[in-house]
C-alpha cells in the first residue's frame, strides 16, 4: 500500500518512514482522504452464466459523516439523480445528491404529516403516503417540503373498502398503492381517481393451503418489499411464503424463490427493485444480502453479507436503483443508514437466448 | 378488478411447494436451524471475520436475531417504528431509542423515559439498548445486561428439558389449542404458549403459563393459569400479597357490572375488558376461547398482565393505561396525535382486540384509572 501511494505521488521510498518525514505525511494524507469505498473489497459472483460485480461506494452522508437511519424508505429521482429517504422513526425526509451527500432535509420538526412512504413525481413533486391515509391521503409537497395539495382516494370497488395502504410508488402518472396487510394493490391516476386494483388474498391463500393443507400452522400472510418496473410490472416479496412476485400489467402473476440459507435462497425477503433489463434485485434481512435474478428468475448472484464493516450489510430492507449509474441503494438496520453499491452484471451470450420475450 | 380476476399463478420450478412446513416458522418447537444461525455465512461470501454474534446467530445478539423477523407492524410483529402494534404483549418500540420525546404530565413537560415502558431487551440491530435505570430486574437479581427475548422465550421450544429429557416430540404450536385443526397427534405434544420457557430455562422457576391466542398476531388472548408465578421467576420480591397488589386472587364480581365511570350496567356475558384482562383459572388450553367476552364466572384470578403488558406499552411500568395523566385518562398527552406532544406519529397507545380504543368513546370523558374495572370506585 505504501509503495503504491509513493508511486502515485511520484516519489520513491529511500529511507525510514518516520512520523516527521514528508513521506509519512503523504502516506497519512492518502490513508485519511482516500474514501473507504476505494479500500472496500470488490465482491464477485458467478452464477447462472452471469458475472456479477458489486463494489461498495459509501454510506449516504452529511458533513458530519454517514447519516444513521433504520430501515428508511427509499425512492430515486432519475432526473435530478437524487435519492430521497424517509426515516420512519423521525418522520423526516432527507435528500442526497449523486455523490451521496445530503443536500436538504425536512419534516423532523413535525412540519409534515406522519408518513409511511415517499415517492417522487415527474414534475419534481414529493409525494408522502400518510399513515392515516383515510384522513390525510397522499400529501403533495414542493421541493422545499412545503405542502401544496392533498390527493384523496376516490371511490373504490366494495372489495377494497378496508384498503389502507402502507407502501407507495409513482410511475408514469400513476400511483401504485399497497396494503401489505390486506394483500391489495390499488392503482390511482394522478388526480386520485381509480385506475386498477389487484386483490392478492386468494392467490396467497392458495399458496398457503398447498403448504399446509390441514391448517396446522398459524399463518400470517403479508407483503414486504414493493416496487414498480419501467413497464408497469409490479414486484413484491412475501417473507412468510419465501417468495418474490412479478405482476405484469396484463394481470399475469408469477412467483419465484425457495427457502434456505445458501446463495440465492430466501430467508426473510424484504426490498425488491428491478433494472431496465428486467433483472430483479431482492434483499434478504436474514441472510443480509441482495440477490440478483434474471427476468426468467434464474439466480445470477448476490452481494452484501453480514458484518460490521461499512461495505457489509446489516438486515437490509428497502432498495432503490439508479439505473443509469448502476447503483443500488440499500436501507439497513442497526441505525447504519443507506449503503450504496455499484453493480456490474454481465451475461454470456448463450444465456441471453433463454430470456423470456 | 378484471385484471385481478384473470390472474394466473405461474409458479417457477421449485417454488415453495417443496418447502413443507417452512413458514409458520416455530410451530411450537425448535424451527429451522438456519433461520437463526448461519452455518457458513453463505457460500458465496469469501470474506472471513465478518461474523458479528455468538453462536453463529444471524443478528448482533439473540434479540436482534429474533427481530429480524418480528420487527414491523401488525401480524406477528412486535417492534414497529412508531408504536403502531396492537398485540396483547405490546410493542417494543416504546422502549426503543427512537421513542424518546417530551410530553405533558400534570401540566409539566416531562422527558419520556423509554427505560420505564417495558422490558428493555437488548437488540443492537434494532435500537433496543440496555436499561439505563435498573441494573437488575425490579424485585429480583437478574442482570439487566442479560435481558433479551430469550430470557422469557425459549427459541428452541423445549418442554421439560426437551426430548433428550424424555419429553414427547412437539408437533404443533401451543398458542392456539382451542382450534380443532391445531391439536397434537397421538404420541406428540403441543409446544408452550408463545415458546415461553419452562422451569429450568434461564432463570425461570415455574412452568410456562397456559393461554391461547386467536392468531400469530395475538390480538386476542385468553389467559388460563400460571402467568403470575411465571413472572415471579425474575421478580420474586413482588410475591407479597400482603404489602403489594395481590395476584392469583379472585377477581371481584364488580368486574362484571363495571362498564365505565357512572355505568354499572354490565353483565357477565359481555363483561370482559381486554384492557383489563383476567386469568380464567383453567389449565387446559383447549377450553380457552380467545374471543370470549365473558367476565368473572367463578375461578377467575388477577394476574400481572391484568395491569401490565408483557413486552412494553406507551405508559410507565408497561401499564395498559396512563397512570400519569392529570386526572382522567382522556387527558393523556400521548393521545394527542399530530401535535408536538405526541411521541410518535401513528402510535396507538390504547388498544384492545387489535383495534385502537378511543377512551372517550369507550369510557367517557371523565374516566379515571382502569383500576376501577375491579375496584369500582369511580
Amino acid at each position: 500500500m505504501a509503495q503504491w501511494l509513493l508511486k502515485y505521488a511520484g516519489m520513491k521510498l529511500s529511507g525510514p518512514v518516520t512520523a516527521l518525514s514528508p513521506v509519512f505525511t503523504i502516506i497519512l494524507y492518502f490513508l485519511l482522504l482516500v474514501p473507504p469505498a476505494a479500500r472496500a473489497e470488490l465482491q464477485q459472483s458467478q452464477r447462472g452464466g452471469a458475472f456479477l460485480q458489486a463494489n461498495f461506494q459509501y454510506l449516504l452522508s452529511d458533513f458530519a459523516g454517514p447519516v444513521p437511519s433504520q430501515w428508511a424508505r427509499l425512492d430515486f429521482d432519475p432526473r435530478q439523480r437524487e435519492l430521497y429517504t424517509l426515516d420512519q422513526s423521525l418522520n423526516e425526509i432527507r435528500i442526497y445528491n449523486q455523490q451521496g451527500m445530503e443536500v436538504y432535509a425536512f419534516g423532523g420538526d413535525g412540519s409534515i404529516v406522519a408518513a409511511a412512504d415517499v415517492a417522487l413525481g415527474d414534475d419534481g413533486a414529493i409525494y408522502l403516503l400518510a399513515r392515516d391515509f383515510q384522513r390525510n391521503g397522499i400529501q403533495v409537497l414542493n421541493f422545499r417540503g412545503e405542502p401544496q395539495a392533498v390527493i384523496t382516494l376516490g371511490s373504490l370497488p366494495e372489495k377494497y373498502r378496508n384498503f389502507n395502504p402502507d407502501r407507495m410508488k409513482y410511475r408514469d402518472g400513476l400511483f401504485y398503492l399497497l396494503d401489505s396487510r390486506e394483500l391489495q394493490i390499488v392503482v390511482l391516476k394522478s388526480a386520485g381517481t381509480f385506475h386498477q386494483a389487484h386483490d392478492l388474498a386468494a392467490d396467497f391463500e392458495r399458496m398457503a393451503k398447498e403448504l399446509d393443507p390441514e391448517k396446522k400452522k398459524a399463518l400470517s400472510l403479508e407483503i414486504s418489499g414493493f416496487n414498480v418496473g419501467a413497464d408497469g410490472s409490479i414486484y413484491f416479496t412475501a417473507p412468510t411464503l419465501f417468495s418474490a412476485f412479478r405482476l405484469k400489467p396484463d394481470g399475469v402473476l408469477a412467483a419465484f424463490g425457495s427457502p434456505g440459507s445458501g446463495p440465492g435462497k430466501f430467508g426473510v425477503v424484504s426490498g425488491i427493485v428491478v433494472d431496465p433489463q428486467g433483472n430483479i434485485y431482492v434483499a434478504d434481512r436474514l441472510r443480509s444480502v441482495v440477490m440478483v435474478f434474471a427476468p426468467d428468475f434464474s439466480f445470477l448472484g448476490e452481494f452484501g453479507y453480514r458484518g460490521d464493516r461499512p461495505e457489509d450489510m446489516i438486515v437490509p430492507d428497502d432498495l432503490a436503483i439508479d439505473a443509469e449509474k448502476r447503483r443500488i441503494f440499500v436501507a439497513q438496520a442497526a441505525n447504519k443508514g443507506v449503503g450504496v453499491y455499484t453493480v456490474s452484471l454481465e451475461r454470456s451470450p448463450e444465456n441471453f437466448g433463454n430470456l423470456p420475450k | 378488478m378484471k385484471k385481478a380476476s384473470k390472474m394466473i399463478l405461474a409458479m417457477a420450478a421449485g417454488l415453495v411447494l417443496t418447502s413443507g412446513s417452512a413458514f409458520a416458522f416455530h410451530g411450537g418447537g425448535v424451527a429451522h436451524c438456519d433461520g437463526c444461525h448461519s452455518m457458513h455465512n453463505s457460500a458465496d461470501n469469501a470474506r472471513s471475520g465478518s461474523a458479528t454474534a455468538a453462536s453463529l446467530m444471524k443478528g448482533s445478539d439473540a434479540s436482534s436475531t429474533c427481530l429480524n423477523c418480528h420487527t414491523g407492524a401488525n401480524s406477528y410483529h412486535i417492534n414497529s417504528v412508531n408504536g403502531a402494534n396492537k398485540n396483547q404483549g405490546g410493542d417494543f418500540f416504546w422502549v426503543s431509542d427512537a421513542a424518546t420525546h417530551d410530553y405533558l404530565e400534570r401540566g409539566t413537560v416531562i422527558t419520556f423515559n423509554p427505560d420505564n415502558k417495558g422490558h428493555n431487551v437488548i437488540a443492537a440491530d434494532f435500537g433496543l439498548s440496555i436499561d439505563a435505570t435498573n441494573t437488575t430486574a425490579p424485585g429480583g437479581t437478574m442482570n439487566s445486561g442479560l435481558l433479551g427475548c430469550t430470557s422469557c422465550h425459549d427459541p428452541h421450544g423445549q418442554i421439560d428439558g426437551g426430548t433428550a429429557n424424555g419429553a414427547a416430540p412437539i408437533s404443533v404450536s401451543g398458542s392456539y389449542l382451542n382450534q380443532a385443526t391445531k391439536q397434537p397427534p397421538v404420541g406428540t405434544i403441543a409446544g408452550n404458549y408463545r415458546l415461553l420457557g419452562d422451569t429450568g430455562f434461564k432463570q425461570i422457576t415455574a412452568n410456562a403459563p397456559v393461554a391461547t391466542a386467536d392468531t400469530s398476531a395475538g390480538t386476542k388472548v385468553n389467559y388460563g393459569t400460571g402467568m403470575s408465578d411465571w413472572c415471579l421467576s425474575c421478580h420474586p420480591s413482588f410475591n407479597d400479597n400482603t404489602n403489594m397488589h395481590p395476584t392469583d386472587v379472585p377477581v371481584p364480581v364488580s368486574y362484571n357490572s363495571y362498564v365505565k365511570t357512572g355505568d354499572f350496567t354490565g353483565t357477565v356475558a359481555t363483561a370482559f375488558d381486554p384492557l383489563v384482562p383476567i386469568e380464567r383459572g383453567v389449565s387446559d388450553g383447549k377450553t380457552l376461547d380467545p374471543a370470549s367476552t365473558a367476565g368473572v364466572t367463578g375461578t377467575d384470578q388477577v394476574m400481572c398482565l391484568s395491569c401490565h403488558r408483557a413486552h412494553a406499552s406507551a405508559f410507565d411500568n408497561a401499564l395498559r393505561w396512563d397512570s400519569n395523566t392529570s386526572e382522567f385518562i382522556a387527558g393523556s398527552a400521548i393521545l394527542k396525535e399530530n401535535t408536538s406532544t405526541l411521541m410518535a406519529n401513528g402510535a396507538v397507545p390504547y388498544y384492545a382486540n387489535g383495534a385502537a380504543v378511543d377512551v372517550v368513546a369507550k369510557y367517557g370523558q371523565y374516566q379515571r384509572q382502569l383500576c376501577n374495572k375491579c375496584h369500582a370506585k369511580d
